[in-house]
Order: C-alpha cells, then structure tokens, then sequence
C-alpha cells in the first residue's frame, strides 16, 4: 500500500462527499427534510476534509486531525435529527442526549486526552452511536412494514451505507491508539482501508439519492418519510 | 514481538470481516424479511378479495334467485288465478241483465293482470333465458318504450356473441337499472341504447337529460344512499367489465358498459 494509493482514496472520498451533497442539495425545495439534511451532512464532510487539505502545506498543519472531530459534532447532531424523525418523533430527550454527550466527549478529547493525534475515541463513539440509529431503523423498517420495497426507500440505501462504513471501521477506532502507541504500527494500511470504506458508503448513499430523485421526477413531490 | 502483531493483524482483520459480513446480514435479512411479509399481505388481501367476490356473487345469485321464485309465483299462481277470475266474471256477465255493471271491474282486472305480468317480466324476463342477452334487451327497450313518455331507441350494432347466461343476467341487471336511471332521473327526452360487440361487448346507454356528476354519484354509492350503482358496480367488478360515466351536467349523460370476450364465456352466434 503506497502514499499514493491512500491520496487517491483520500481525493476521491472529498469528490464524493461534494457529489453526494450536490445530489441531495439539488431541487431543494422539492427534497424532503430527511435528503436536505444528509446534503448538509456531506457539505460538512466535505468542508472538513477541504480544511484538511488546506491545512497540511500550512503552519497549520497540526491542527489537521482536528477538523474531522468538529465536523463529527456537526454530523451527528444532523443525523441525531434525521434519526429522530425516522424513529416516529419519539424520545427527543434522548436524541438531545446523545448529541449533548457526544459534543461534549469529543471537545474534551480534542482538548485534553488525543488532542492533535486522530481522534480515534471520538470516531469510535460516532460509529457506536450510528450503527445504533441503524439497527433501531431496520428494526423500525420491519415493525412497520412499510408500502415500498425497502430498496426502492432512499433511506434504506442511507442506512446500509452507514451501517457498512460503521461496522467495517469500528474495530479500526477501536484498536487505533493501541495500533499506533503499542504496536507503532504504519496506519497508512488502515487509513486507506477507512477511506476504501467511506467511498463505497458514498457510492451506497448516491444509489439512495437515484431512488429519491427517481421518486421525484415521478410524483414530482418528495418520498414520504412514513413509507 | 512480530509474531504477536501478525497475530494481531489476523483478529482484527477477522473483527472486521465479520462485523462486515455481519452488516451485510442485516442488510440482506431485511430485505428478504419485507419482500417475505410484503408477499404475504398481498396473499392475504388476494385471498380476501376472492371471498369478497364469491360472498357478493353468491348474494347477488340468491337474490336472483328470489325473483326468479317470486316472477314464477307471480306469473302462475297469482297470474294464472286472475286469469281464472276474468274467466268467471265474463260468464257472469253474460248472466247479468246488465252486463255493464262489471265492466269496470273486468277493466281493472285486466289492468291488475298486465301490471302483474310486467312485474314478472320485470323480475326474470325469459326473453333472456330463452332467446339470449340481445332480444332481451330489446324488449326492454320496446316494454320501456311501451309504458313510459319517454321514447327510447335500440341500437345492434356488428356481431354479438352469445353469452354465458348468468353473466347474461348481470349484463342485463346493469343495462335495465341504467334504463330505469335515465327515466326516473335524467329528465329526459329521449334514451338511446346501442350494442356493438366485435372485439368486446359495448352497451352505451345515453339520454338528453339533466345529466349528473359520477364523482358525487359514486360517493353517494359508498356511503350506501345509492344502491342501484352501487349494485352496477358490483356486478361490473364480478364481470371484470368497466363501466364509463361520460356524463355532462345539463347536457344529458352517456355511460357505456364494456365487457371483453375474454371474460365471458362465449360463442359465436
């Protein structure tokens, strides 16, 4: 696994990130609430990541790692949102919660404990939380049965998205500082594995935003969140 | 030391497939589970919709039934009795000085005999069962034609199959009840019924009446203060047939039966 590879996934991942968000953000009148905010969520991504690579030939390039926690905070209070309205509106106290935790946790890590190194505590409890909301949606998708097949559901292909991106780089959060202070192990392997993973995530979430906009070329109003 | 990060390296790699193949497990199970449980309620509202249909059309059965009895009943018992009374009146009157003074009698009787009749037609016409769906409606059209104001012309159009006689019967139930529609309600002067039957069996029945809005008319017939569509409907659905409402307010109505030979079991006349 070379530099090279890794800049090309990394690339790659930032030009998803803007098409995803292009895709969701367009007729954006005419999207439903639910497709405006994953727009947001890769907007943020990709902000994030364009800070990042700003950064790095800059006095400022210590701060890199910081911007993907920050933009993290941002990501899963819009999630935390979109989940909210998925799950029938109910417990907000707990959504408020967890975002609340969340902001906190990772402003404290950021500060105090991995500080300027990748925030690997705060990726692990990002991907915890997300593929908690997926499962609690696929166990919602099966409870309520809805009219649609589920894979003509923009927000199933959303979900499977996360769910794989999650399941498949939860373990590498989790031994991350291990793999990094014990083993003193190159991460460029596990990075560009990570990135290997956020770009099918993005690829799964363009297929959800073809059903939207095919809902919506057809209908001409926006996939209803109840179905 | 080497050893131990390759060892390592192989748990996490397996954490990782297996939280990926775990992933992607859920994913394909709900998937199959919705597809399994979508299958499932469309059989059961199938399943549902078959009692529904066979419940309705054993209804609509028995209830021709019914008047095919009380046609017979009428036709006769009663008829055949009153025949019997004019018979017995008649020979009376030859004995009465004045043969006068039942006249009028034996004129309501004569009445009471025809309505009688009518009625009996009314509930089973045999023109049907004997001659097939079109000298039925034929006749319906020349009894109308008889009875009421309003004129009333019929159309045959091309050749028409003979059909199966109880969805004969159903064909002629819905024809009869838009006739009776277009005289008790349209207002009209005029009725026009016209059959043609090359590629599928179409009944227009149109008049130059007051006219009316299907919309509010079907909504009349869900909430069951219109029986007459509502029971055109049914026998429609049971036929597989559509019925067209082309109606203009004020500017009389047109509604067309149109029932394919697919659907009927039929042979060429």
């Amino acid at each position: 696994m070379t530099i090279q590879i890794y800049l090309y996934l990394a690339v790659a991942q930032t030009v998803l990130s803007a098409i995803v968000a292009i895709g969701a953000l367009i007729r954006y009148r005419s999207r439903s609430l639910i497709v405006r905010l994953i727009g947001f969520v890769f907007l943020t991504s990709f902000l994030a990541n364009m800070a990042s690579w700003l950064m790095v030939g800059t006095a400022l390039r210590i701060f890199v790692n910081s911007s993907y926690p920050i933009s993290l905070i941002i990501t899963v209070a819009l999630y935390s949102r979109i989940y909210y309205d998925l799950l029938h509106k109910k417990n907000r106290g707990w959504f408020v919660l967890i975002v609340s935790v969340f902001a906190i946790f990772a402003l404290i890590n950021i500060l105090f404990i991995q500080k300027t190194t990748p925030n690997s505590y705060t990726y692990l409890f990002h991907s915890a939380i997300m593929i908690t909301y997926c499962l609690l949606y696929f166990y919602m998708l099966m409870q309520d049965l809805p009219s649609l097949y589920v894979h003509q559901l923009p927000m199933f292909w959303f979900n499977a998205g996360l769910l794989v991106f999650h399941a498949g780089t939860f373990f590498l959060f989790s031994f991350h500082a291990y793999l990094v202070n014990v083993l003193k192990n190159n991460m460029l392997i596990y990075w560009s594995f990570h990135n290997m993973l956020s770009n099918t995530e993005h690829i799964i979430f363009l297929i959800g935003l073809y059903y939207d906009l095919r809902w919506l070329s057809r209908k001409g109003a926006a996939l209803p969140t109840e179905v | 030391m080497e050893g131990g990060v390759s060892q390592f390296a192989l748990i996490f790699s397996l954490a990782t497939v297996g939280m990926l193949l775990l992933a992607g497990f859920i994913i394909l199970f709900v998937v199959f589970y919705q597809k399994k449980m979508i299958e499932e309620q469309l059989k059961r509202q199938e399943l549902e919709l078959n009692f529904q249909q066979k419940m309705m059309e054993a209804t609509l059965e028995s209830e021709e039934n019914e008047r095919r009895r009380l046609a017979g009943d009428l036709h006769d018992s009663v008829g055949g009795m009153l025949s019997t009374i004019r018979v017995g009146l008649t020979t009376i009157s030859k004995k009465l000085p004045d043969p006068q003074l039942i006249e009028q009698s034996k004129q309501m009787l004569d009445e009471t005999l025809s309505t009688v009749r009518r009625i009996s037609l009314d509930l089973m016409p045999s023109t049907l069962e004997k001659f097939g769906l079109v000298p039925a409606l034929r006749e319906i059209c020349d009894r109308v034609q008889a009875t009421a104001l309003t004129p009333i012309n019929f159309l045959e159009r091309g050749e028409i199959r003979i059909i199966e006689a109880k969805r004969a019967l159903k064909i002629f139930r819905i024809v009869q009840e838009l006739v009776n529609n277009a005289i008790k309600h349209a207002q009209a002067s005029a009725i026009n019924v016209s059959v043609s039957g090359e590629e599928q069996l179409k009944i227009t029945v149109e008049d130059d009446g007051i006219g009316f809005d299907p919309k509010v008319k079907f909504a009349n017939s869900q909430n069951g203060s219109g029986l007459g569509l509502y029971n055109m409907e049914n026998r429609t659905r049971l036929l597989n047939a559509r019925l067209d409402f082309d109606a203009q307010v004020k500017k009389g109505s047109k509604i067309t039966l149109i029932v394919p030979y697919e659907t009927i079991e039929s042979l060429h006349r």
